[in-house]
This record gives structure tokens, sequence and C-alpha cells, in this order.
């Protein structure tokens, strides 16, 4: 059984100390990941784009952007959420002295899942507005982008607390990369599409999370409103209720003994 | 201890009880804290202190009996009860990416205290700790004792009605330790109320008004440290070298006549002779004894046959 109390908005309390912390030091990991997707979308889209002139209607810088918008969303709120809130938790100690104080654990655990979606959402922010500059995005829609990348992160900033809560030491952050964010991130039709993909490879592919997202990112760059979108919604929606509260749980277990 | 009617004990604990799986941590303590008091819990590790101070905290479910704070149960108004708390850990956890200013104003939010608030009582409470030139330094450029005095200052920005320190010395040079006492007996000079766990017995003689002597999750003997020593061990301790071969008859001898006895490592430690000796069986101008003031070290090896450090 899992105990957990209700959180509180004094969550944002945890948010604004991991804020004030990144704002202390944001030159050195906050720009490394602004600028790996925004160079991979340049970079591919020179070289490859070459190649791929088309990919189902668009050309390929304007297919790969909405994909990389929700990988790197993904990716840096693995990460905070991954190392970041492992450092934090057992390296060092940072919930113990919050817990002590009118904060309590679900809310450090609620404020760590929105700081992570937060970093995550304003990175996929930000490459959506590198796109946006060199003219790929091509309806008044792609403002839609901005609330998909607040839901893309909090799903996985819910994902990677709690699998954080199980891990017992920091080296078990890495594996988790690259046994389930990589290859996600390679299967779930960014660089691609999912219908190039053989016929099982493609149903597993729907099963992915992030697929969901580059789905709901590329329709709504485009301007057209699919049912993919709604399901893909609901389920990341559904899914990221499901994290949070697994997270509040096994997090009390972990650290209220 | 005395029952001041409309004044209620600021710690109470009843039969308080706490297991981890199938280890008994705490079993079944009772004591209380006082306004204005400076109550320790001294005993080696694993003697269940920092388990009692977790719970008193609200950062440990209580496991059984009853644990208020105040007057109000750990278990059920922890937000209430830790807003009037000051915690400072065993481990360090200041944030270190943050400078000295910094880490108490990110601190003073977790207790909603306003901003011009914090600042002003940031500078205070640095002054009380004695690091106001400190101010704005990087966490890592602080000694030892500077961090601890530190985490102390950040454990006073809500200005708590109880203070609650988990080995406030531990690990710290003697220099370090004593600046720390210093500034601990400034804050009982103005009327603070705190609850402290040592396993030294200087820093529980120096500090506690009131101590309980803990080993194996329960309180042995609880009192004065004057009263502990009296009641126990008498005032004076006659340290007997004799031969290792010739110790365990020696003592077994002794305790046949009804003396106090303790094995004190390469000496046995005689309590309460006041002058019976020669009842004993020793012969003062023969025998090889030293004559000292008797410590907490002495109540704590007479109730469990162990030093405090093992």
């Amino acid at each position: 059984m899992l105990v957990m109390q209700r959180p509180s908005n004094r969550c944002w309390r945890t948010w604004q100390r991991n804020r004030d912390v990144f704002f202390k030091q944001w030159k050195t990991n906050g720009v490394a990941f602004f600028v790996e997707p925004v160079l991979l979308y340049i970079v591919m889209g020179m070289g490859l784009g070459r190649v791929v002139t088309e990919i189902e209607g668009s050309s390929y810088r304007e297919f790969i952007g909405p994909g990389l918008v929700a990988g790197y969303v993904m990716q840096v709120a693995v990460m905070e959420n991954g190392w970041g809130t492992y450092y934090r938790m057992a390296v060092r100690r940072t919930f113990d002295g919050m817990i002590v104080t009118p904060v309590s654990i679900e809310d450090v655990i609620t404020g760590e899942i929105l700081w992570g979606a937060t970093r995550g959402a304003v990175t996929g922010c930000l490459v959506l507005l590198i796109i946006a500059i060199a003219g790929d995005v091509n309806s008044p829609m792609a403002i839609l982008v901005v609330p998909a990348c607040v839901l893309t992160g909090v799903f996985f900033a819910a994902l990677s607390v709690t699998y954080t809560s199980q891990a017992p030491s920091p080296d078990f952050v890495a594996p988790f990369f690259s046994i389930v964010i990589y290859p996600m991130f390679f299967i779930a039709g960014v660089f691609f599409p999912i219908s190039e993909l053989p016929h099982g490879m493609q149903i597993f592919a729907w099963c992915l999370p992030l697929t969901w997202s580059v789905d709901i990112m590329r329709h709504l760059m485009e301007g057209d409103v699919t049912l993919t979108m709604l399901w893909g919604t609901i389920g990341l929606a559904a899914l990221s209720l499901f994290f949070y509260v697994l997270s509040l749980g096994l997090m009390r277990r972990r650290l209220i003994k | 201890m005395l029952a001041c009617i409309g004044m209620p004990s600021i710690i109470q604990a009843e039969r308080l009880v706490k297991r981890y799986g199938d280890f008994t941590a705490v079993d079944g303590i009772d004591f209380s804290v006082e306004p204005q008091e400076c109550f320790g819990l001294l005993g080696p590790n694993g003697a269940g202190k920092s388990s009692t101070i977790r719970m008193i905290s609200c950062v440990s479910p209580v496991t059984s009996g009853r644990l208020l704070v105040e007057g109000r149960d750990v278990m059920r108004e922890p937000r209430v009860i830790k807003a009037t708390l000051g915690v400072v850990p065993q481990e360090e956890n200041l944030d270190d990416d943050l400078d000295v200013l910094k880490n108490l104003l990110i601190y003073s939010r977790y207790f909603d205290i306003p901003k011009d608030e914090a600042r002003r009582r940031a500078d205070e409470v640095l002054g009380i700790m004695e690091l106001t030139e400190k101010r704005d330094a990087a966490i890592d450029t602080l000694s030892g004792g500077m961090k601890r005095r530190l985490l102390i200052a950040r454990a006073l920005i809500n200005r708590p009605r109880l203070l609650i320190l988990d080995e406030p010395t531990t690990g710290l040079d003697p220099h370090a330790r004593h600046l720390v006492w210093q500034r601990l007996h400034q804050l009982k000079l103005q009327g603070a109320t705190m609850a402290l766990t040592t396993h030294y017995m200087e820093e529980a003689a120096n500090l506690c008004d009131r101590l309980a002597i803990m080993d194996k999750g329960r309180i042995l003997a609880a009192g004065t440290p004057q009263q502990l020593i009296e009641r126990h061990v008498g005032r004076e301790v006659v340290e007997l070298r004799v031969a290792p071969w010739e110790k365990d008859g020696a003592m077994a001898a002794i305790r046949g006549k009804a003396g106090k006895v303790a094995d004190g490592g390469d000496s046995i430690l005689l309590f309460d002779t006041d002058g019976h000796l020669p009842e004993l069986g020793i012969d003062e101008a023969k025998a090889n004894i030293i004559k000292r003031r008797a410590n907490l070290e002495d109540v704590f090896l007479l109730l469990t046959g162990r030093g405090l450090e093992s």
C-alpha cells in the first residue's frame, strides 16, 4: 500500500528553489540543451534535406521540426528529474532540509515534477521559436504547441521522478536514457514517418507516449486536426496523472521512514 | 518534573515507539521538554536518539504511543508544528550552488516569510551565529564549523519556538565545537527551548539543563547532569589499576562486597566509595589508584557496562 498526503501550493517553493539555482548556472546547463535540437534541426535540414526533398508533403526540415520539439521536451524533463532529482534527493539531501519546514514531501515531489516540466516545455518552446523564425511553421494553430509542450513535459517529468524514486544510485539514471529514452526518440517518428516501418514496429511505435506527442506537435504545426491528436492528448494526460500519483507514493516510501 | 498549569510542555512523549520493520529503534520512552529548557538525549550511536528527533520533526511517522509538540499531535498537524520548529540536521544539507545569504533567503520562503522581513532576519541570524562577514561567501569556502553555524542560523530564520539539534558538533574540531557551544549558550540565555542529541558527555554536561540517557531504544535514566551523577555514581570515582589477569577476579571480589564497579578498560572504576575503600579490601596506600570527579560517561558506563563512544 502506498500512503500519501495531499500536496499544497507550497510545491511552488521547491519550484522556485530550483529556478533560483538554475539561474545561477544556466550558462552551462541551460544553453547546452537548447543548442543540440537547434543544431539537429539546421544541420539535418541542410544535409539530409538535400537528399529527402519531400516527406509527407513537407520539406525535411518542416518534417523534423515538430519531432525535435517533442523529443527535446522529453530529454530535458527526463534529464532534470533523473540526475537533477537524484542529486537533490540523495547526494545533497536538499529534500531533507525542505521537509522539516511546512513544505511536505508531496509538495517537494510535485515541485520537482513542475520544475522538470517547466524546463522541458521552455526548451520545446525555444525550439519552436527558432522553427518559426526559419519560416517552417505553416499554421497559427502552432501556438497550441505551447500547451502540448507543457503536457509532454509533465508526463516525462512524472515518469522520470517515478524511475528516480527506485534508483539505488545515480548510475541507474544513464541506463534509463539508453534503454528507454533514446530508443523512443528514434522510433517515435521524429526523423522519419512511422508508416515507413514494418507493420509490427508501427504498432509498437504507436504504443510509445513520445509518438503521441510528436503526432500532436506535427499536426498542430501543419494546421490540421486529427482524431489521433485527441487520443494522444487523453493518453498523455491519463499517464501523467498515473505516474504523478505513483511517484508521490514511491517517494514518500523511500524518504519518510 | 514541574507540571506548570496553563503552560503546556513544549514536547511530551508517552510510551513512544518507533519500529523499522522488525527492528525497534525507540522502545516505549516517556519524556517531556519544558519551555526555555535545553533537553538532551545522550547515548551511543544506534540508541534511538535520531529516530526520536525525526519523529519530533514530523518527518518520521510514530509507530505507537503519543508525541505532542506544544500540545499538538505530530501525526495530525505536522505542517502547523513544522512552522514553529528550527531543525539542525546531523548531515550538512546546505545549497552549495548558492551563497550564504541566498541559502537563508530561499529557506525563509519555505516558511512564507516576506522578502524584506527575510533579509532583516537573515542579517540578524548571521549576526547571532557570528557569520556576518561570510554573508556573500560561497558555501564551499566555509569551514566545517562555519557550515554548522550556518545550519543553526538557517534553523533560526523562522524564529522557532523549539530548536532541534541532531548531534550539533559531531565531526567538528575542538575549537569549532567550542564556538558552536558558545553560540548555543547565547541562545539559551535569550530563552530558547532546545532539544538536542549527542554522544559527547562533555556536550551534554555543558549545554543541557536536563538529560535522558538512552541506550537500545530505552531511556535508562533522566535528570539534570548533576542529579544523574550524584544519584548513580556519586561525586568521586576511584580508578584502580591492576594487572589485566587480576582484573576479573578483583571486580568480582569488589562486587561481592556490594561496591559499585565498572570495567574502565585499562582500569577498574569504583563509584560511590566515599571512604569505604578499606571495607572493599583495598589498601589506599599500596594500591595504584587515581581519584577524580565523576562524570556522565561514568553514569553511562555503570548503567550499560559500555562506553559512550563504543
